[in-house]
């Protein structure tokens, strides 16, 4: 038995070897035997290669660079995936594109990190350096591994002083490894801005300017680093894409006018680079004065990127996607650009062969991202949404809610949620499309994010308009929802209260006293108090809905959590200072008094809430307005035959001062309004003219 | 203004606010959440401090507190929430509400009742449903989905389809009396009319499909291929249209009233 050249190889780079020469020569037959072959890269593996290299680049003698150099490079070539694309390289947060990521994780595992940030120590060997910068930024290609030690001792000050590529004290013949280590680190720094605190460290390293430089540098590649770390910096981080946004340039020009040029570069990576960075700080709101350079180059730009292929192609529609989000102007141009056929075309032909579950490949986060794309477009215009169903896409839509990849299910679950925002595709396309069974399914995902995509889109399916309403509640759909708000994240939570009451809009009383039932008024009274605000107005809503319509649905909330409680709750909620809120309990008071004499003597006999209602009266909000003087108009409706009840409600309120306001209210701006104001005076008019002046006697 | 500060004892840790006045609001807001408002003593209180005489006060501070936590969460959402689709009514024009009437057709006269489903003003459009009772033999009672541009600054007085040319738009609006006083007020720029400031509102509202079987195409005697130009006044709930198809017979007259049977309002919202 006789050992392997590889074995040989390895065994040769201990320690005890002293003659660097053939260490080297060692070094040098791994990497031309690992180069693009996983089996090799394997094979060292087991033979325990990687604790050798971290010895070797863990010493501290500075003499040998060149094995050092050779074993940094080795290293690197076992972090390497397939893809080698810059755009991957500059936008890891868009997703994990790895391909590599077990030698990523053996890497770390024999700590690896730790000595190569050593070895970027600016006094030492620029090619080592640059060497380890380039290792580095493959190993941190992989989200999994960890960011924290960059972030701990001298590590950040040595990488952003490395980005200072164009100082003066760059030594003669190496400023060209200078920019190619500035470039390399800027990728770094992309990478290791996954928390609000990371991109506040980066910043307050003084990165910032550092990034402007190279930006404004020339070269290329190295501009396209430098935008992607300020992307990364900027996204979602309102604080600092304010700082980056009012900075200047060295010749005094702010960055935004300066990236736009770069959008319209001939390198498609350099466009994107550019369009996703100005994309953030358009979201982040801080460059509204280019709002018509977006419109008119950004976006046009990007469409355009969905006929490329590659990596463009890939990440160009999730960038659409993030710049039009909120803006339904925005959503409206991409429309007319003819987005949605493209985007349909994408996924259309996209069939789904032989995918390994779990493995996210380019494929996948094409459709993802297409997906996401769609969906942002369909958001909130219903001309959008009209174009996405007759782009005849939505089959292929539906068969992605059951996609293997997590983040497919997802965003296609995004999309069927854009459209299911429509009474019309409610009734038809998303009947015919079948969403409603792979919709169902998805409530038992395990990813949180499919599952509050899947909650959110089921509060459009249970609307009244909605066919797909009676089958899903034969499914059992009401008592999954309650089980969501017992033990759901506050996103699912939230999405299960709201779609119970859109469940009980409208809905017979049957059904709401079946829903209750399992739900528990005690629950509800619970959700009315809860600590997220966006509950309690739900639950309030779920209230309004539930005590409307008729004489018996008021009953059954009056019994089912005490007239006393709930009225009290109401008393509370008048005194927010939150609109939804406001008009939420105001309009359940609307609804109670309708009612018998008793629900309308509940309120009657609470001062402090007919109060509020008198002071709301007078509220900025026309919406408020308009509900609290539909709260007079129930509580003093002409009975068919005069009711003493009636006058002495009347009396009540009018000693307190509402018919005075009501009349300040008669050249309220509004017609709404005013109408409103005309009905509640003719009832106070009426019962002047029946009883003449003077309160009561009680 | 209070601080709070955690006490231990030997029974469970009870948190006691000592007035130091004067701190901060803030400081107060931020510390309020994590406690909750039963285990709250106050102690030295000067009596300027607004915890010092009530406990309505407390709760005051509470709902600042989560108020305040709303605003951080709006500023630190996820980028891909969906943008809150906010339910919007006028007058007579919310979901839920019912119009009731007739549809003249020559010598024959039909009940219509519309049932309005949606309505989105930031869109400019709403949508409902169509009921028309008799009007043939084999579906003694129809149903259809509409929906409506409502003529304002989206849509504007030109239809520029379904059919219809700049004259049958003429000849149709004309036929509403409203109609003469916005030639007056805005001329012949009608595209400046406002629907949210006047007391009309035009719309062309559109019949799509059967409900509840939107598949069923066709029905012998009856069609909807066409529109209708529709007045809707704000103050009396009434509703006059006309509908219009270039092979129908001329002017069928839509004359609908609001429904006022019971005034209780659900609300509900898009996910």
């Amino acid at each position: 038995m006789t050992l392997t050249p590889h074995e040989v190889a390895v065994s040769q780079l201990g320690t005890g070897h002293g003659i660097p020469l053939e260490r080297i020569t060692s070094l040098r037959f791994i990497k031309n035997n690992i180069i693009g072959n996983k089996t090799k890269k394997n094979l060292y593996i087991k033979l325990g290669i990687l604790s050798r290299l971290q010895e070797i680049v863990s010493v501290k003698d500075d003499k040998d660079s060149q094995l050092k150099i050779q074993a940094v490079i080795v290293l690197g070539s076992f972090a390497f995936g397939m893809r080698k694309k810059n755009v991957d390289l500059y936008y890891p947060h868009l997703g994990p594109n790895c391909g590599n990521e077990d030698n990523i994780t053996a890497l770390t595992n024999a700590g690896v990190v730790e000595p190569l940030l050593n070895s970027l120590n600016p006094s030492g060997d620029p090619k080592l350096i640059e060497a380890s910068a380039r290792t580095l930024n493959a190993i941190y290609a992989s989200p999994k591994v960890s960011r924290q030690q960059l972030f701990q001792g001298n590590h950040l000050h040595v990488l952003v002083q490395l980005l200072d590529a164009y100082s003066s004290n760059v030594r003669q013949g190496q400023d060209l490894v200078m920019v190619h280590t500035a470039e390399l680190v800027a990728s770094i720094l992309a990478r290791c801005c996954e928390t609000s605190d990371q991109q506040m460290k980066i910043a307050s390293s003084g990165a910032i300017p550092l990034l402007m430089r190279l930006l404004a540098g020339g070269v290329s590649k190295t501009q396209e680093a430098a935008l992607g770390a300020l992307a990364a910096l900027v996204k979602d981080n309102s604080e600092l894409a304010r700082l980056i946004a009012q900075t200047r340039l060295e010749k005094g020009e702010r960055p935004a006018p300066f990236i736009l040029r770069l959008v319209r570069d001939k390198s498609p990576t350099m466009r994107l680079a550019a369009a996703t960075c100005l994309t953030y700080l358009n979201r982040a709101g801080v460059i509204p004065d280019h709002y018509v350079d977006i419109m008119q180059t950004v976006l046009p730009v990007l469409v355009k990127m969905l006929l490329l292929t590659g990596q463009v192609q890939e990440t160009a529609p999730k960038i659409l996607a993030y710049l039009i989000w909120e803006s339904e102007n925005m959503q409206k141009a991409v429309c007319e650009m003819d987005a949605i056929p493209k985007l349909a075309q994408i996924i259309s032909v996209m069939e789904d062969g032989d995918l390994m579950y779990g493995i996210v490949d380019h494929r996948d986060k094409l459709k993802e991202n297409s997906l996401l794309a769609l969906a942002a477009i369909s958001q909130m215009k219903e001309d959008c949404r009209k174009q996405v169903i007759e782009a005849k896409v939505l089959p292929y839509i539906v068969t992605a809610m059951s996609h293997p990849s997590v983040g497919v299910r997802a965003a296609a679950c995004q999309c069927t949620r854009s459209l299911s925002r429509s009474v019309k595709n409610l009734r038809t396309s998303l009947v015919d499309a079948g969403i409603e069974a792979p919709l169902f399914q998805l409530l038992s995902d395990d990813d949180p994010g499919v599952l509050s995509s899947a909650t959110a889109t089921l509060c459009n399916i249970v609307l009244d308009v909605s066919p797909m309403k009676k089958t899903i509640m034969e499914r059992g759909i009401v008592a999954k929802f309650v089980h969501m708000i017992g033990y759901g994240d506050n996103i699912v939570r939230l999405n299960a209260v709201w779609a119970i009451k859109n469940l009980v809009f409208g809905a017979p009383s049957d059904v709401k006293e079946t829903v209750m039932r399992q739900f528990g008024y005690h629950n509800l009274v619970a959700l009315l108090n809860d600590g997220e605000l966006a509950i309690q107005e739900q639950a309030l809503n779920l209230v309004r809905n539930l005590a409307c319509n008729n004489e018996q649905d008021i009953n059954q909330v009056f019994n089912g959590m005490g007239s006393g409680q709930l009225l009290s709750i109401i008393e509370d909620k008048l005194t927010w200072d939150d609109q939804r809120l406001l008009e939420h309990a105001l309009y359940v008071l609307v609804n109670i008094a309708t009612g018998s004499e008793v629900h309308k003597q509940s309120v009657m006999k609470r001062p402090s809430i007919l109060r509020s209602v008198l002071s709301l009266m007078t509220h900025e909000s026309v919406a408020i307005r308009v509900a609290t003087i539909w709260v007079i108009i129930n509580l003093t409706w002409p009975d068919e035959k005069v009711s003493q009840s009636l006058h002495e409600r009347v009396s009540v309120l009018r000693s307190m001062g509402v018919e005075d306001r009501l009349r300040s209210l008669n050249s309220d701006h509004d017609l709404d309004v005013r109408d409103r104001v005309k009905t509640a005076l003719d009832h106070f008019v009426v019962d002047q003219q029946q009883h003449g002046h003077g309160v009561p006697t009680q | 203004m209070p601080v709070f500060a955690q006490q231990h004892s030997t029974e469970a840790i009870s948190t006691v606010a000592t007035c130091t006045c004067p701190v901060s609001n803030d400081v107060l807001i931020d510390g309020i959440l994590d406690h909750s408002i039963s285990t709250l003593q106050f102690q030295g209180h000067v009596p300027s401090c607004p915890l010092h005489s009530s406990q309505s006060a407390v709760a005051q501070l509470k709902q600042q507190a989560l108020l305040k936590q709303r605003q951080a969460r709006q500023r630190k959402h996820d980028p891909f929430e969906c943008t809150r689709l906010l339910p919007t009514r006028t007058c007579h024009l919310y979901p839920g509400s019912k119009f009731a009437g007739k549809q003249r057709s020559g010598s024959h006269s039909y009940d219509v009742i519309v049932d309005i489903k949606h309505v989105s003003l930031t869109e400019s459009t709403l949508c409902g449903y169509l009921h028309i009772k008799g009007l043939t033999e084999e579906y003694p009672e129809l149903t259809t989905f509409f929906d409506a541009e409502i003529v304002g600054p989206q849509y504007s007085f030109l239809t520029r389809k379904w059919d219809a040319d700049e004259s049958t738009d003429e000849e149709h609006w004309t036929l509403f009396q409203p109609f003469d006083d916005i030639v007056h007020s805005c001329g012949r720029d009608k595209s400046k009319y406002d629907f949210a400031k006047e007391p009309c509102i035009f719309m062309r509202w559109k019949e799509h499909f059967l409900v509840p079987d939107h598949r069923v195409e066709g029905i012998s005697g009856a069609s909807f291929a066409g529109f209708y130009y529709i007045c809707y006044n704000k103050s009396t709930g009434q509703i006059n249209g006309y509908y219009y198809h270039h092979t129908s017979e001329k002017f069928q007259q839509l004359i609908l009233s609001h429904v006022e049977e019971r005034t209780s309002f659900g609300s509900y919202e898009f996910r």
